[in-house]
């Protein structure tokens, strides 16, 4: 808002040279973000597109109780750990205050990761990598998933979900 | 004279008056999402029967 109130008729007189030199920069620079962040999503490597199913808590939770039975190979602290094979459905569910099961998958192999959340938001947050998801209970999130480097990874839940929100740290262990 | 009696432009209306434009500019990105949120929402397919198939079988 400017300090004074535009002169009596400012509607009908032409616009300035560099005014019109100024709405065409912003318009360039609104425009290139514009498409910056449609091509840098596709080659900056930034989060994946995933795709989104509707679901139940009691059906997500049946399915992954159902792909851990199928899959677990040993515990971990209480926790399932399960082995699935490459190109496989995975199912990874968050709960206060866990992350459900422990998977352990290959380097350089894909999986398709379904996760959701049992109760309420929980937030998907895989580090280092520090990839970022929210999940919310009702929706099966699906990404694809490539692990690169072998090594233990730290999924932290960062919606923050109750009293004990900062123990729900989940893991995911890449072999070579 | 004839000046003065010229009607103002409804443009002119809107542009003079930043409390509406304000009102505007968070109104129409409210709604604008809002909707596209709903969309969305209402689009979204249920789990594959084929995938709950191969994990609960003819549970």
């Amino acid at each position: 808002m400017a300090l004074l109130p535009p002169e009596e008729g400012w509607y009908y007189k032409k616009v300035a040279r560099d005014e019109k030199m100024w709405i065409a920069i912003a318009l360039v620079v609104c425009l290139t973000l514009f498409f910056w962040m449609v091509v840098w999503h596709v080659y900056g490597r930034q989060n994946p597109s995933f795709t989104t199913y509707r679901t139940t808590p009691q059906e997500f939770n049946a399915l992954t109780q159902a792909f851990i039975e199928k899959y677990k190979t040993g515990e971990m602290n209480g926790i399932p750990v399960v082995e699935p094979p490459p190109n496989s459905d995975v199912f990874l569910l968050g709960k206060m205050w866990r992350w459900e099961p422990v998977l352990v998958l290959k380097k350089g192999q894909e999986y398709r990761f379904h996760i959701s959340s049992l109760d309420l938001l929980h937030g998907f947050s895989l580090q280092p990598v520090n990839m970022n998801f929210m999940v919310y209970p009702g929706y099966d999130y699906v990404l694809t998933f490539r692990p690169t480097s072998a090594g233990e990874f730290a999924i932290v839940c960062n919606e923050f979900c109750g009293v004990g929100h900062h123990t729900m740290i989940g893991k995911i262990i890449v072999k070579e | 004279m004839e000046e003065k009696e010229r009607k103002t432009p409804f443009l002119q209306l809107v542009l003079d008056d930043f409390m509406f434009l304000l009102f505007l500019g968070v109104t129409i990105y409210a709604v604008s999402y809002l909707i596209w949120g709903l969309i969305e929402l209402a689009w979204l397919s249920p789990i594959p029967a084929e995938l709950k198939q191969s994990l609960l079988g003819g549970k």
